[in-house]
């Protein structure tokens, strides 16, 4: 296609009646084909999501800082001592201390009443919980479960539909001078596939008579995923088909956005003339068509050998619990991780890229500058992508994999951090010189910036495939991947939500408590993740249910006590967030203008909230690029792309394009902001 | 003789790397910090540019934004720089990976004066040694669970090796990956089902107590003030590094370094035990 978009399709359209006739409720706010309406869905599912991936991380912290079995500290050995006891009674007194502490409010509910231990020793037993009775403490299943699904929906659940499904829904359209996307109904259908995704994920939390569910990791890797036993069982199948489905509602995602950018741009809307969002939204679909349909691949085959007596990656001779397992042999173990990681190294930019994009955009608004270097960004961006295919074994250097291909992999590895380097240096670029209003979306942005630094230079580290025997599998791979998605990916979509809130709702957020919540969220979230690294340093490995037990653990209890609770303060500074979000939806101070923010791109040109088909009437005419701020030649800070800049600002048209003047549907800018 | 652990044990290594003990420990913190100078020094400055110029430009109607779509030898400057940085960082470690890794490196170790076996299972090490022939699947083998034990291998007060001790283990499981992690020698290699992969170490250590106690760990024997070493049964913890299961956490293996006479003395009341024992079926 070439860079204009068939006109008269939009012509036919717009005659079609759009925006003009009622659809009933069902049709318009449930089962719906509008791109802003599924958009929207996705965000409010994904904020739901969030919250439940959220309390699951609490619960593993909580884990993690307090597991059972804590001895009786140093004070009260003396304090006991100062009252003279020694000897058995000593004994006898320590016994009865309990330092356990079950997880707040609900471990009791879930793991059955916590007792003392005189009760416990006496033979007592509690009243029994949710999923059965621990005394109260979360037992060694259940901290698996909870970190396995708290990635997996954090990732599959929150962070993926949330970048690709609420903000590619809504933005693209809107940015591409698009009435919706290409396939809408394929785009409905996309997000109700989601939707199943969702309560299977969930269900499998219950579907287990023994309480258990998926708890193999969100890498699952077999055999111990694959063969069937009481750890992995009715849970970890529905985990695997949950996988499936949500994959398969990518993949109809991502050849709509597609279709959408290359066949519906607005006329006079080139692919260099796109904003970075559109530009990293596109990428990211390339990404995710390729790579999702060999996760799901990865996931049949763990089907079929889980129940149809396949072995895919089962080796001969597997003896679980004292009995060979039957179906094994004649696979291979490693067979899993390259095709896991084939997938799942591309997904990890898959939910960085757009998040890079969105906040390309509102540092280039919120500092009134053109982006700097365009081009090398959309370069690096697709240097990322493109790279990203070929990195995948970093996560295998001691899997037993040829050591040759380490090396290999560990150059493309180091190779991939130059393009994340070149896009910080470009925001750096993009901010000198600036006029930089500190809104929460910028705020947010900025926070992005600076730490993502962080998360890719880890990334460095562990790329470093020597370096990596001492780290990989401990604390600080999981420092480096918050430090990329949390730090990273969570805020660009916060930065995303303030930014483009009073387009999608007509009304504005409260700025103080915007900030409010970026410092709060900034301060803890390093509070939590930053000492990670250095825990790491120290080996401590990911995924232990408890450091009691290793002497090398022990000096890290009160870095991990500190780290659980930066988490529950980081935990309730997001409700700041849901009470501005949801406060403002319904009392928020009522949107004047439709550009509030003065900001270029096409979603400013139309009426807020935007109607159905988006524009009123047609399309808008694109005469430039997106980031036109603070032109000399224009009296105003900023050029929208719907307008020739000669007619709007009567600058020197020595920037004009050729292009005609037409009349768009466009608003005309408001007079300059009093910021 | 008191035992009595120093002070600044374990607190000591708390906000760092622990100490280090096998040959190419060293070269893989030279890397880390390597590594860590260069990260550093970015890290900080971008920090400061992005702080500067937050304040600098913050929004003043007095003044336009500057009007720029970026500067081409910027771009080239600021690509080339890091990659020649990444890519000498990256050559650099590529030796180093092969000493620990690649069975046809010229460092990887000719020779192995001890080889064990380790069978990993749900939750616990299997450790086979070959006994007295020297031959693992032989009848003097035997078998310990949860200990690995070792000839050290000495090195004199300037740190250089007066013979070699060189372990291979041979890595394998028998139900689900596990991963063996031995932080104080920088080793780590997944024991993976249906594939007997290879790791070798050695366990350095000083054939009389160093003066800057860089050997300062595991169960040694400390004077009363808990100040001078003054013998070492070292033993250090084995963790298992990947996700197997419930007892994850708990796959605690101890490695004992011991002088070669020692160990020879203990492997062969074992070795002729499970050799009798063979015999009496
Ligand atoms: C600057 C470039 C980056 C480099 C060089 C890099 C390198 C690595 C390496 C080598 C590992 C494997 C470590 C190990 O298991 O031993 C890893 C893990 C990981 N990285 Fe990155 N990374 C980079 C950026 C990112 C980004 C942008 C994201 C996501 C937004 C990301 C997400 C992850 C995740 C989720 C894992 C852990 C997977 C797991 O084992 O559960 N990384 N990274
Ligand atoms: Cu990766
Ligand atoms: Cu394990």
């Amino acid at each position: 296609m070439s860079t204009t978009a068939p006109a008269p399709a939009h012509a036919d359209h717009a005659a079609a009646g759009h925006g003009h006739h009622e659809l009933p409720f069902l049709r318009k706010w449930v089962f719906s084909t509008d791109h802003k309406v599924i958009g929207l869905q996705y965000l409010f599912c994904c904020l739901f999501t969030l919250m439940v991936g959220g309390l699951l991380a609490l619960m593993v912290r909580w884990q993690i800082a307090y597991p059972a079995g804590a001895k009786p500290t140093e004070e009260q050995v003396q304090e006991l001592r100062s009252r003279g006891l020694t000897g058995a009674e000593l004994d006898a007194e320590l016994a009865k201390i309990d330092n356990d502490r079950p997880f707040p409010i609900l471990g009791e509910l879930l793991w059955g009443e916590h007792l003392e231990p005189e009760l416990v020793n006496a033979g007592e037993v509690g009243e029994a919980g949710v999923f059965g009775n621990s005394n109260g403490m979360m037992p060694a299943e259940w901290y698996n479960v909870a970190f396995t699904m708290h990635a997996s929906v954090m990732i599959f659940l929150v962070i993926i539909p949330m970048l690709t499904g609420a903000f590619g829904n809504w933005v693209i359209p809107l940015q591409l001078g698009a009435k919706d996307m290409a396939f809408p109904f394929l785009n409905g259908l996309s997000f109700w596939t989601w939707i199943c995704a969702v309560l299977i994920l969930f269900a499998s939390f219950f579907v287990d008579p023994a309480g258990i569910g998926a708890g193999a990791g969100w890498t699952s890797y077999p055999p111990l995923s694959d063969v069937v036993t009481p750890t992995a069982g009715p849970g970890q199948t529905l985990w695997c088909i949950g996988v499936i489905i949500g994959g398969t509602s990518s993949i109809m995602g991502s050849m709509n956005y597609i279709t959408t950018i290359v066949n519906l741009r607005a006329p006079g809307l080139s692919l260099f003339r796109m904003p970075l969002t559109t530009w990293a939204a596109f990428i990211t679909s390339i990404l995710q068509l390729f790579a999702t349909p060999v996760l799901s691949s990865a996931m049949a085959m763990l089907l079929f050998d889980r129940h149809m007596g396949t072995s895919f990656f089962l080796p001969e001779g597997l003896i679980f619990t004292g009995e060979t397992v039957p179906n094994a042999g004649g696979g291979q173990v490693i067979l899993w991780q390259h095709i896991f990681w084939f997938y799942s190294h591309p997904a990890v930019y898959i939910m960085i890229l757009p998040a890079m994009g969105i906040v390309s955009d509102v540092i280039a608004v919120w500092s009134r500058k053109p982006i700097f270097g365009y081009r090398p960004m959309v370069y690096s961006m697709s240097a990322i992508a493109g790279l990203g295919f070929v990195v995948w074994g970093h996560h295998m250097f001691q899997s037993g994999m040829n050591p040759v291909l380490g090396t290999t992999f560990m150059i493309s590895t180091i190779m991939i951090a130059l393009p994340s380097a070149v896009k910080v240096f470009n925001w750096l670029g993009t901010l000198w010189g600036g006029q930089i209003t500190f809104s929460p979306a910028m705020l947010f942005a900025l926070g992005f910036v600076s730490m993502f630094v962080i998360g890719g230079l880890s990334g460095i580290y562990m790329a470093n495939a020597p370096f990596d025997i001492f780290i990989h599998d401990t604390y600080f791979i999981v420092a480096h991947i918050h430090y990329v998605l949390f730090t990273g990916s969570v805020m660009g979509i916060f930065s995303g939500i303030y930014h483009w809130f009073p387009k999608m709702f007509a009304r504005h957020m409260n700025d103080a408590w915007g900030k409010v919540h970026f410092w709060l969220t900034f301060i803890f979230m390093n509070g939590v993740f930053f000492p990670m690294h250095i825990i790491g340093l120290g080996g401590y490995p990911r995924r232990y249910a408890s450091f009691r037990g290793y002497d090398f653990l022990a000096p890290y209890e009160g870095m991990n006590v500190f780290m659980t609770w930066c988490a529950i303060l980081l935990g309730l500074s997001q409700f700041i967030f849901l009470a501005n979000f949801f406060g403002s939806l319904l009392f928020g101070k009522k949107a004047t203008s439709d550009n509030p923010w003065h900001a270029n791109s096409l979603e400013w040109s139309t009426q807020t909230p935007p109607p159905h088909g988006n524009w009123i009437g047609p399309v808008p005419t694109v005469y430039h690029g997106p980031y036109e701020y603070s032109n000399p030649n224009c009296k105003e800070d900023y050029a929208p792309q719907w307008m020739p800049m000669q007619t709007i600002y009567g600058g020197s048209t020595a920037a004009a394009p050729a292009a005609p003047i037409v009349a768009t549907g466009g608003t005309p800018p408001p007079p300059h902001p009093a910021h | 003789m008191q035992q009595v652990r120093p002070p600044e044990f374990g607190e000591a290594w708390k906000w760092w790397l622990p100490p280090h003990y096998s040959s190419f420990g060293d070269e893989v913190d030279t890397l880390f910090h390597w590594i860590f100078w260069i990260t550093m020094v970015t890290f900080v400055g971008v920090e400061l540019v992005m702080l500067y110029f937050c304040f600098k430009y913050k929004r003043n109607p007095a003044r336009k934004a500057t009007y720029t779509h970026g500067s081409h030898s910027l771009e080239v400057a600021w690509t080339i720089i890091p990659a020649v940085i990444l890519v000498a960082l990256g050559v650099a470690s590529t030796k180093t990976w092969a000493t620990i890794k690649n069975p046809t490196d010229s460092d990887y170790p000719q020779e192995f004066q001890t080889t064990v076996k380790i069978v990993a299972q749900q939750f616990a090490w299997n450790v086979t040694y070959a006994g007295d022939d020297k031959t693992l699947g032989t009848d003097d083998d035997f078998t310990e669970t949860n200990i690995l034990n070792v000839p050290f291998e000495p090195i004199d007060a300037e740190g250089n090796a007066t013979t070699e001790e060189n372990v291979r283990v041979m890595l394998t499981s028998q139900d689900v990956i596990h991963s063996l992690f031995i932080p104080v020698l920088r080793v780590k290699q997944d024991a993976v089902p249906g594939y007997l992969g290879n790791v070798w170490f050695d366990v350095q250590r000083m054939t009389s107590p160093g003066p800057d106690k860089k050997h300062l760990t595991g169960d040694s024997r400390y004077s009363e003030d808990g100040r001078t070493l003054i013998d070492w049964e070292e033993s250090y913890e084995i963790a298992c590094a990947e996700l197997c299961g419930l007892g994850h956490s708990q796959m605690r293996m101890q490695l004992k370094a011991v002088p070669r006479a020692d160990w020879e003395a203990w492997s062969h009341t074992k070795s002729a035990a499970a050799k009798a024992r063979a015999a009496a079926k």
